[in-house]
């Protein structure tokens, strides 16, 4: 018993330390979760590709219009090449991107857009007509 | 007592102070939760809340940025499993995002204020400990395709060697995008194509058979002569929806079928956004083959009086041509003050054919521009036309002072095909002209080709006997004109015996400012008689139908056309007077009296063939009579022939002719009367309009009578086409009322009509419940089309019905003609459904 009186004032310091220790590594904790805050609203701001896609509709709705006067054969032939290179141009920024019109008829046609990356899937189906635009 | 300062024990004081102690750090460390933890906890979940919450709300408006209009956008969530080590869920609702922590004690939403404005229907929810999270942004248009099936004509007549064919017409379907079609015909056969391809032919053979199995019989029992089938269309959009309609063909193998009004009612597209017109169409087309279920015998009166050799109009022809100039601009120095001088246009080309057996200097033009501005057009006359070659000169006796400096020379060639051309400068040096300068070109010169076609099929060894060209005379000057290689002086040439097929006219311009040009083609008045009457016998002559010739002149002529004994003037071989009306040829007066007696005689001649038939008396002239029936026999010898024999204002042979007419529309073969239609060719006077028509039967079924009048080979080939449809009306006093709901703009409405039948234009009226739109027909003929369409638009999302209950409505009279038989038919029920409060979907999940 003798033993235990001699050490007391040592012992209770470390059990205060101890409480300190832990309620401040808690604080810490919370404190690190509040610096986090906001930062996966700039992650998505930053990663969503918009322009990717904006130029896939771009070509989709009015490059491939100036096409549309081609016989059939020719139409399909050269959007087909267009989508070819496309798909060449997303795969080295390591995503998915084509836009291939698979039917024509008169002055119209359908165009499909696909844009896939590893966080973003578009696909968008368009029917445009010579002087009235895409719907 | 120094021993008894303690009060208690060592042991005991350490267990006080380490209760004190314990209840003291006790009450601190709740304190500490209190203060430290839960108010750290509420401002951590307050921001990464936020944060999350922002997310989800930036996913959402990138996608409006690239929103799809007919797709979907997938875009994967980050959000941390715990917040304060806290489980939520992530919810859209609202027109917000809404996050809520497990316990619900923390909650928070974030309002997508612009997202409510787009109407976005926003759905789902997840669960921050689920493996993935994904926003899906989804717009589908809900358009959806519709089937219109048209059948052009809507019946045929086909037997087991002759098939009947018929267009089906699926233009009129839509679908949002490419659209394929599939029609089934009533034995299962399959007929595709897409939206690029929308109007087939079908061809079908009689088979009692398949028909007896397949179709059926409108007025019940077993199918013997008439069939009705069933097509069904089936159009696809490239969603793989589908739409269908359903049309009935008649297939015939006798022309005895009453004739009936087919009527359709469709709205295209059925489906669209607010503020898009849409059309509403009512199509009604002549359903049947000829209004008497019975054979025809028509007799031909071809007039071949000696007028029949003039010209009459055939076509026009009109266009623009800008000249091709050569222009070449010369320094002329001052070498040339106060020489003489002379500029040579020429060319060293034959200029064959185009200019043989003409003067090829004539070709020529140039105008000269000189430096001191003086200007001269150099036209071709004997004083500056070259000799030696073919070609102009321009002549300056002396070169001034003020001339001297830039000349320029505009030269054009009238030639319709490209030759060297050579500019000359010459200087008169010591007696002799001496070459001074020279330009050269090749020449390329503009010119129109105007092709004609003259029809083969029509005439003796398909000559026509002449082609007339007249280019109208203020472009006489501006032009040259040469049909093939026929060149037309001043603009006017025939081409005599030219030969059916396709001729081109070549017009060049002469002046280098010509511009317009506009003239008119000419053939025989005989030639396009025959035109005219082959394509009726053509039109109007079908299996079984008995046809006959007669022309005339000074005398008239009934053709020959049978071998048979019992019958020489009426053949069902219409070749046979195809060929006869080829060989008519013109001359002399006009015995109008014979041919109609001859006419009569012709259908007369057996009755045991005609009776039953449909008579028909379809005569033709350009002139006024001029032979007066003497008594007799009515052959040749009974007539007095001249200018002046019928008196007045014909009132003499007017007064023998109209009593044998008036005879001969009494006469009944069978059980009809002879019908009599008359047709005046060429200008008015030249024949007797009011004889011609007194002359005439009434129409079928009508107060008017069947008398035309014809001024050039057009009019004269409608006139015959009409006369071949009296007997093809399919509805009479046809009545076209709907009316477009007041919630409905009308933004206008047109009648399209193909073919014959006469209508009335398009009447709007306000009535109780909106606007009645309106039209009439007199009469509608077999297979004419006439097509109401109606432009109409609303503003507001939903469903319009485009009917009013019994309102909506087409009353015809129908067959057989004669005010008895009224049918009210109520058109079909339908609607357009404006979309567009369709709202692209939001979920997340």
């Amino acid at each position: 018993m003798a033993s235990v009186i001699k050490d007391e004032r040592g012992q209770m310091l470390v059990f205060f330390s101890l409480v300190v220790a832990t309620i401040l590594a808690y604080l810490s904790v919370l404190h690190a979760q509040n610096i986090l805050a906001g930062i996966e609203s700039s992650r998505t701001l930053m990663v969503f590709p918009k322009e990717e896609i904006r130029n896939l509709k771009v070509i989709g709705e009015k490059n491939i219009m100036m096409f549309i006067d081609d016989q059939e054969p020719d139409f399909m032939n050269k959007t087909s090449k267009i989508s070819d290179q496309i798909k060449l141009l997303y795969a080295r920024k390591g995503v998915y991107g084509d836009v291939i019109a698979f039917m024509k008829s008169g002055e119209c046609y359908s165009v499909n857009i696909t844009y896939v990356s590893g966080e973003v899937e578009y696909s968008d189906q368009l029917y445009c007509c010579k002087g009235r635009g895409c719907v | 007592m120094r021993r008894d300062e303690r009060g208690v024990s060592m042991l005991l004081e350490y267990l006080i102070l380490i209760s004190v102690l314990s209840v003291f750090v006790f009450l601190l460390s709740l304190n500490v939760k209190e203060i430290l933890e839960e108010s750290q906890i509420d401002i951590v979940v307050e921001n990464q809340f936020s944060d999350v919450a922002a997310e989800v709300s930036s996913q959402i408006v990138d996608s409006l940025a690239v929103h799809p209009k007919n797709g979907y956008i997938k875009a994967k969530v980050f959000m941390p499993e715990r917040i304060g080590d806290i489980e939520y869920t992530v919810s859209l609702e609202n027109e917000s995002v809404v996050i809520t922590s497990e316990s619900g004690r923390f909650k928070k939403a974030l309002s997508l204020g612009a997202a409510g404005i787009l109407k976005l229907d926003l759905t789902g929810q997840t669960y921050s400990l689920a493996e993935k999270h994904e926003l899906n942004y989804e717009k589908i248009t809900p358009t959806y395709p519709s089937a219109v099936l048209k059948l052009k004509p809507a019946s045929v007549l086909a037997n087991e060697t002759t098939a009947g064919c018929f267009e089906v017409d699926v233009s009129k379907s839509s679908a949002r995008g490419v659209y394929n079609w599939i029609i089934e015909l009533w034995n299962g056969s399959i007929i595709r194509g897409d939206s690029g391809n929308t109007v087939r032919e079908i061809c079908v053979y009689w088979d009692g058979l398949e028909f007896n199995y397949y179709c059926y019989n409108e007025s019940g029992g077993l199918i013997v002569d008439t069939a009705w089938c069933n097509l069904t269309l089936t159009v696809t959009d490239t969603r793989g929806l589908s739409d269908t309609d359903n049309a009935t063909i008649l297939i015939s193998k006798i022309p005895e079928v009453e004739p009936s009004l087919y009527i359709k009612k469709f709205v295209n597209p059925p489906q669209t956004e607010p503020g898009k017109p849409v059309e509403l169409h009512i199509y009604l087309n002549g359903r049947g083959f000829r209004t008497e279920g019975t054979n025809l015998s028509v007799v031909t009166v071809i007039d071949t009086s000696g007028s029949m050799r003039d010209p009459t109009y055939y076509s026009n022809f009109a266009g623009n041509v800008t000249p091709q100039v050569w222009e070449v601009v010369h320094y002329i120095n001052s070498s040339w003050k106060n020489s003489e001088i002379i500029v040579t246009l020429s060319s060293p080309d034959s200029m064959s054919p185009w200019w043989d057996g003409y003067d090829k200097d004539d070709a020529f033009v140039m105008d000269v521009y000189q430096a001191d501005g003086d200007y001269y057009r150099v036209i071709p006359s004997d004083s500056n036309e070259l000799e030696s070659v073919n070609g102009i000169f321009f002549y300056d006796s002396d070169v001034k002072q003020q001339e001297i400096g830039n000349w320029s020379f505009k030269s054009v060639v009238a030639i319709p095909k490209p030759i060297p051309l050579e500019l000359k400068f010459y200087k008169w040096i010591r007696y002799s002209w001496v070459l001074q300068e020279k330009f050269s070109t090749n020449y390329i010169p503009s010119y129109y080709v105007h092709q004609i076609e003259l029809p083969s099929g029509y005439t003796a060894n398909d000559q026509f006997k002449y082609l007339d060209v007249e280019l109208y005379s203020p472009y006489r000057n501006d032009f040259f004109v040469w049909l093939d290689n026929n060149f037309c002086k001043n603009g006017v040439c025939r081409v005599s015996d030219i030969a059916a097929g396709m001729h081109n006219l070549y017009i060049a311009p002469r002046l280098p400012d010509a511009r317009q040009f506009e003239g008119a083609l000419y053939i025989q008045k005989l030639d396009s008689a025959k035109i005219a009457s082959i394509d009726f016998i053509e039109e109007t002559v079908g299996e079984g139908d008995y046809i006959g010739l007669v022309s005339f002149a000074t005398t008239a002529t009934k053709h020959a056309v049978n071998s048979s004994p019992f019958l020489t003037y009426l053949t069902t071989d219409r070749s046979v007077v195809v060929e006869k009306v080829k060989e008519l040829n013109e001359g002399g007066w006009t015995n109008i009296y014979q041919a109609l007696a001859y006419a009569r005689d012709v259908l007369l001649e057996n009755t045991t063939y005609t009776n039953g038939t449909l008579p028909l008396i379809v005569f033709m002239t350009d002139g006024r009579p001029t032979c007066k029936y003497l008594g007799g026999d009515y052959s040749s010898s009974s007539y007095s022939c001249s200018e002046t024999v019928c008196g007045d204002n014909d009132q003499i042979c007017y007064n023998q002719i109209i009593p044998l007419a008036d005879e001969i529309k009494n006469t009944v073969i069978g059980e009809n009367n002879i019908t009599i239609c008359t047709v005046g060719f060429g200008k008015s006077g030249d024949y007797n309009a009011d004889l011609l028509r007194d002359m005439a039967s009434y129409k079928p079924g009508s107060n008017e009578k069947c008398f035309y009048e014809a001024r050039n080979y057009q009019e004269l080939s409608r006139a015959f086409m009409d006369i071949s449809r009296i007997f093809r009306i399919a509805a009479k006093n046809v009545t076209v009322r709907d009316v477009i709901p007041d919630n409905i703009r009308l933004l206008g409405a047109e009648l399209t009509i193909s073919g014959n039948a006469n209508c009335t234009d398009v009447s709007l009226n306000e009535v109780e419940n909106g606007t009645m739109v309106s039209f009439n027909c007199g009469e509608i003929y077999i297979d004419d089309e006439i097509e109401l369409i109606v432009r109409i638009v609303a503003d507001e999302p939903g469903t319009y019905f485009l009917d009013i209950p019994v309102v909506s409505n087409v009353t015809y009279e129908y067959y057989p003609f004669g005010g008895n038989y009224i049918d009210t038919v109520y058109l079909d029920v339908v609607a357009v459904r404006y979309g567009g409060s369709e709202r692209a979907t939001v979920r997340i999940e």
